[in-house]
């Protein structure tokens, strides 16, 4: 196998590539990036397991076959090496190793073997859904920041996205908070799947504006864009139904903004460590008060006054980091709208009407 | 015991006296079935001034005879030997001794001179036994019992007698004494009379070493352990040497009671460990030897293999040396390359006992590309963490032993840091193909006699 290959558009592409493995992955071929060759044209592959990306790319005057064949090279290391190879490089085969050779340099790889990449479908097969770029990535990024992380209940893990009625709505939890967001759509599809929140951060990063076509069907979504196909697993499962925990009603509302409550937050967050989180928020008589204590170290209060206050006053506690990044998520004018002390409370802005964040409060201060 | 100077006159006037003896009875008893069934085979087996000694071939005979026809005996007696003598009726291969006691001898002297200390390889995993061995005799009794630990396989049997016949090199008495048979005369004699077993027991104390193999099995029996202890303990009374031979330690032996393990402990323990690759290479050179197989040919790439793929037990070593030898018959110019020799066991499966923790580690590290004490390291580098994990949850998947046994297998890792990684590496088996694939191929590694 030999190639002629322009620095900058091959190294573009293993850029591309690279997003989606991981180089400590514990299949070794997985390290790695599948190279096949043919006369005219050149198909890459990497995975890492649960998302996987092929690429198909026409020879041209930047992307010479000179000899086709296939080989499995280590990813990581291999891109650095063509990011320091000067702009015209050859690379090629030889048994078990490649040369990657260019003006000044020359590099020798030891090649991973090719028979062990494991056999990945790209078929696009499903149902076909058609969203704009710009406005899956906000949804995305307004909700999957509630997922949970390396949680036992895999579901937790995931994203979940559902079509129906002409409206998608994309949610996710980690059991203590959750975030959903509805979306009006052109389209009368029916889905309901749960995807990994790291392999949606990976497809996201790899498509940037436009229009994305993605396939549906019972265990994977497969989305292309231009010559990239991107395939993702999905998670097996039902979805726990979060809708039902959303208070209609509610005792206090709180009405202020994201500037005023980070002014509080950045106040008290000083107190908290990676285990403990709890704060606590009051109303009394026009303030708001929010309070972290640590046992035998310390206490800090901040207030406020620039708010409005609907109903009873509130006393609850609730995780900070939790609040501090729901709270992120939106800016402006926003409404915490609350049940009692005890109860599940929700944070709502005009900046985002369809986006509900849910957070649960802590049993005591 | 009778002495048995084998006077050759004396055997040919036995042979005699019994033809003669015979024909009486035959004149005289009239019964054939009687004539057949217990008269044939008599024996005189000694004649002194006051008795005469005849064997029988059972106990039911020498009953029939004594009960029913004494007289005839005494009468033929009297005339072809022209004396009145009291008549002692003893079984074949039974003995009597001089206080006309009669004894049975229960143990002999069973050692084998195959095995020798010259053709018993020494490697680092048994120098000890064989040093501790080797010098008993110079010691004798002074450490006794010599409890010796040993998995099957690596030789122990082969030791005993090694050491037995030092002694009898010596002209000492040295008796090698098997579990199976030792438990079936205890039983045997137990159902007799106690004079029959402390008969037997004494004559333990004849020897100057007792040589006992695989003593793991008799744990349970009560009876036999009883004795066992009896003989030890007379044995050490008169400063005889004893061995003892387990698969266990002794805190580890089940149904022994704590006097019996305290007594196998109160001499002195050592143990032949698991042979490392070197030992297994040099143990191999010799069976190859052995079989005129050339080892000075061999490819140290092919030894090797031969090593690691039986690294349990000599005896696996020595099935692979023999698998060689029948396929070096056929074939006419065998070359002794890891290739050659590799294919010569491409069919077989690898035995379940290869898959050891050892073995699964090794393999984990070559499928990584790292070194077996990365893996057991301390270090926290990613990619090393993976292969450890892997490691981990393999060990649990196919030894299925307990996390604090794996974390110690793994650098003395707590039990708890090697449930969390396998719990997370089945977790990342759900969310990705990944870890599964990788587990699948690194586990076929593991079984491939490779």
């Amino acid at each position: 196998m030999k190639l002629k290959v322009n620095k900058k558009q091959f190294n573009l592409i293993l850029e591309e590539l690279a997003k989606v493995i991981n180089p400590n992955s514990p299949l070794i071929s997985l390290q790695g990036i599948l190279i096949e060759a043919l006369e005219n044209k050149i198909i890459f592959k990497a995975s890492n397991g649960n998302i996987s990306i092929k690429k198909e790319i026409d020879v041209d005057s930047d992307i010479e076959v000179i000899t086709p064949g296939n080989i499995l090279v280590p990813g990581k290391l291999f891109k650095e090496i063509i990011k320091k190879q000067s702009d015209t490089i050859e690379i090629f085969r030889e048994k078990n190793e490649i040369t990657i050779r260019s003006n000044g340099s020359e590099g020798f790889l030891n090649l991973l073997n090719v028979e062990e990449f494991p056999t990945i479908s790209f078929d696009k097969v499903g149902k076909d859904f058609e969203i704009e770029v710009s406005k899956f990535k906000e949804l995305i990024n307004n909700v999957s920041y509630a997922a949970a992380e390396n949680d036992n209940r895999l579901i937790l893990n995931g994203v979940n996205i559902k079509a129906a009625n002409s409206k998608l709505v994309v949610s996710a939890t980690n059991s203590f908070r959750f975030a959903t967001e509805v979306l009006p759509i052109d389209s009368d599809i029916e889905f309901n799947i749960n995807i990994l929140s790291s392999s949606l951060k990976i497809l996201l990063s790899s498509i940037n504006s436009g229009l994305l076509k993605i396939s549906i069907n019972d265990s994977k979504i497969i989305s292309e864009v231009d010559n990239t196909i991107i395939v993702s697993n999905l998670i097996d499962g039902i979805y726990p139904e979060l809708e039902k925990l959303i208070p209609h009603e509610f005792e206090t509302v709180v009405k202020t903004s994201t500037k005023d409550i980070n002014y509080l937050i950045d106040k008290v967050l000083v107190m908290s460590t990676e285990k403990k989180r709890v704060t606590k928020l009051t109303t009394n008589n026009g303030e708001l008060i929010l309070e972290m204590r640590r046992q035998e170290i310390g206490e800090l209060i901040a207030r406020t006054n620039k708010f409005n206050l609907e109903g009873k006053e509130i006393s609850i506690p609730f995780d900070i980091n939790f609040f501090k990044e729901a709270i992120s998520k939106v800016s402006g004018d926003i409404e915490i709208k609350f049940n009692g002390g005890g109860k599940p409370f929700i944070i709502k802005s005009i900046s985002k009407r369809n986006l509900i964040q849910l957070i649960l409060p802590h049993r005591s201060y | 015991m009778v002495k048995n100077n084998k006077d050759s006159t004396k055997i040919v006037n036995n042979k005699a006296n019994t033809s003669l003896l015979i024909e009486y009875l035959e004149a005289t008893i009239v019964d054939e079935m009687i004539l057949n069934s217990f008269i044939r085979d008599i024996k005189i087996v000694n004649i002194t001034d006051s008795y005469i000694v005849i064997s029988v071939a059972t106990d039911q005979t020498r009953k029939i005879l004594k009960e029913n026809y004494l007289t005839f005996f005494k009468n033929g007696i009297e005339q072809i030997l022209d004396k009145k003598l009291e008549i002692n009726f003893i079984l074949h291969g039974e003995n009597i001794n001089l206080d006309n006691k009669i004894t049975k001898n229960y143990i002999s002297e069973n050692i084998s001179s195959k095995y020798t200390f010259e053709n018993y390889i020494e490697g680092k995993f048994n120098n000890e036994v064989i040093k501790i061995g080797k010098t008993l005799i110079k010691h004798l009794g002074k450490f006794s019992p010599l409890f010796i630990t040993a998995n099957s396989g690596l030789g122990k049997t082969h030791l005993l007698h090694a050491i037995g016949n030092i002694f009898i090199k010596k002209n000492m008495n040295a008796a090698y004494i098997e579990p199976n048979n030792f438990t079936r005369k205890v039983r045997e004699l137990s159902n007799d009379s106690n004079e029959a077993l402390s008969n037997f027991i004494d004559q333990f104390s004849n020897f100057d070493i007792l040589l006992f193999d695989d003593i793991q099995n008799l744990g349970d029996r009560t009876v036999t352990l009883k004795v066992l202890f009896n003989i030890i303990n007379n044995s050490f009374e008169n400063n005889k040497q004893v061995v003892l031979v387990a698969d266990k330690s002794p805190q580890e032996l089940s149904g022994f009671e704590s006097r019996f393990i305290t007594r196998f402990q109160s001499g002195i323990t050592s143990k032949i460990d698991m042979p490392d690759i070197d030992d297994l290479i040099k143990v191999l050179k010799f069976k190859l030897d052995g079989e005129s197989l050339q080892p000075e040919k061999w490819e140290l790439e092919a030894l090797k293999f031969i090593a690691r793929n039986n690294s349990t037990s000599i005896r696996a070593i020595e099935g692979a040396v023999k698998r060689v030898a029948f396929f070096s018959l056929t074939a006419s110019n065998i070359k002794y390359t890891y290739n050659s020799i590799s294919n010569l066991f491409k069919e077989l499966q690898i035995d379940p006992k290869e898959l050891t923790p050892q073995r699964i580690i090794s393999t984990v590290a070559n499928y990584y590309k790292l070194k077996i004490n990365e893996i057991n390291g301390r270090t926290r580098k990613s990619n090393i963490v993976v292969a450890r994990h892997m490691a981990m949850y393999l060990i649990r998947t196919i030894n299925k032993i307990s996390y604090a046994e794996i974390g110690k297998i793994i650098g003395g890792r707590d039990h708890s840091t090697v449930m969390s990684a396998i719990e997370n590496i089945k977790l990342q088996m759900k969310m990705n193909n990944a870890v599964k694939l990788a587990s699948e191929k690194i586990e076929k590694n593991i079984k491939t006699i490779k």
